[in-house]
């Protein structure tokens, strides 16, 4: 199982025992999600909506990689996956 | 004793600890930078104060947290009220948070509308089902705040009697402990003609809502289309608007040791929503609304701001201290029932919530 890093806003932090970088396995992005936010409740409800969708103004990157639409996207050791707050709002 | 008022903002929260029987006031580091905070409710019920504050952003959606020291520390409630997954509906803000008839029990109010209870001090919540398959709840109209259950009135008197406010719909009283819902509007005006004859007595936009505790029929409501009264426990209401410069209004509270005293801060109408003319001004009843005299003195005039529904508070002191706090970020206080208002340490973001905490 490939192990990587769950990159998290400040924001978040506090529903991460206060880490901003997480220790997470996973074959793909949503697996690796999956591992941290069963970790981490809260971190569940502020990155996914009621729907289990992505929210609005959340960006996923694997990388230098979008993927917030491709959350079966393959991962692999030492990959980075960032959760960010859209740029949207001015 | 001291007091602790907590300033809840649109980006996060502040403490202003007093010193010298209130005279003088000490601004803490802020807590939750970043974070909307809507809601903020003080449970005096126990040996010691509980605070939750209803935390939210626009990115990541909203949480209760729970501090069991005056807003030091703070602990994220995991099983924050939510819907169910895979609802259609997204839980947007926390409006309210007030405590039940029993000694655990508390209520949240959120939007999109919906109640929810807790018997375990809040670590654990589940939706109200009634008012959630109410049979009006097809015709119920958001306000520009959306859709939202803000005000909660555990009855005083009567343990199973609870009053709640949704904006835009109004205000519903359940008279066995939430098992079943009667919209209370009757004698309130709706925003538009035309919403009345569609939608009859649903649909009545108000904004906040008290309850006399020395006389439980007695209710006031700040309604979008005026200022209200109930002797009745809300089964009929009529305007009190002798003396106020709008009808038009936000906050709404009662004194905390005089029967039939409250205040109300009147705005200019739903367009503006700042102080009429520029005129700040806190309107006190001490006859339960039939005259209103206003209290300046000490504001900051002219004042081209708004007084959200959440952002007044009074503490239980003697004489008691009666806060507000503006969209402009400043935060006010009298001690004297307003004839001498005091600015508070500290310029805020948008003032969103208040608490006073005896400490």
């Amino acid at each position: 199982m490939p192990r990587m890093t769950l990159s998290v806003p400040r924001m978040l932090a506090q529903f991460c025992d206060g880490r901003t970088r997480l220790p997470v396995s996973g074959a793909d992005v949503g697996s690796a999600l999956e591992d941290a936010m069963a970790r981490h409740p809260l971190l569940r409800t502020h990155v996914l909506n009621e729907r289990g969708e992505v929210r609005e103004h959340v960006h996923l990157f694997l990388n230098e990689t979008d993927v917030r639409e491709d959350l079966g996207a393959a991962t692999r050791d030492g990959d980075e996956i960032y959760v960010l707050q859209a740029m949207s709002g001015g | 004793m001291a007091v602790t008022l907590l300033v809840g903002t649109e980006k996060g929260l502040f403490a202003l600890d007093s010193h010298d029987h209130r005279s003088a006031w000490r601004l803490r580091e802020p807590a939750h930078p970043g974070w909307q905070v809507y809601s903020l409710f003080v449970d005096r019920r126990g040996t010691a104060p509980i605070v939750l504050a209803g935390l939210s952003s626009p990115v990541y959606g909203p949480h209760l947290q729970r501090s069991r020291d005056c807003g030091r520390t703070w602990e994220p409630i995991e099983a924050s009220p939510c819907f169910p997954e895979g609802s259609p509906r997204q839980l947007k803000q926390l409006w309210a948070v007030q405590a039940g008839s029993r000694p655990e029990t508390l209520w949240a109010g959120v939007s999109h509308a919906a109640l929810f209870r807790s018997d375990d001090s809040g670590s654990n919540w589940s939706m109200n089902d009634p008012l959630e398959t109410h049979p009006t709840r097809e015709g119920w109209l958001p306000g520009a705040g959306g859709l939202c259950l803000h005000t909660i009135v555990q009855d005083s008197g009567d343990p199973e009697r609870l009053f709640v406010g949704i904006s835009a719909v109004g205000i519903f009283r359940s008279d066995d402990g939430g098992q079943s819902w009667t919209i209370k509007n009757q004698g309130v005006g709706a925003v538009l003609d035309a919403e009345e004859r569609k939608y009859g007595e649903v649909n009545r936009c108000v904004h906040k809502f008290v309850q006399d505790p020395t006389e439980p029929n007695r209710l006031y409501q700040q309604n979008h289309t005026g200022v209200y009264r109930s002797i009745d426990a809300g089964d009929s209401w009529e305007r009190i608007e002798n003396g106020l410069p709008s009808g038009f209004g936000f906050p709404m509270v009662m004194h905390p040791r005089r029967p039939r005293t409250l205040f109300v801060v009147p705005q200019e109408s739903d367009q503006v929503r700042m102080f009429p003319c520029g005129q700040p001004g806190v309107y006190r009843t001490d006859d339960a609304g039939d005259h209103w005299v206003r209290t300046h003195a000490g504001l900051d005039d002219p004042s081209y701001s708004g007084v959200l529904r959440n952002a007044m508070a009074v503490d239980v002191e003697d004489p008691p201290g009666i806060y507000f706090g503006t969209t402009g970020g400043h935060v006010y206080a009298t001690f004297d029932d307003g004839d001498r208002w005091t600015r508070l340490p500290g310029t805020f973001p948008r003032v969103e919530s208040l608490a006073a905490i005896q400490v």
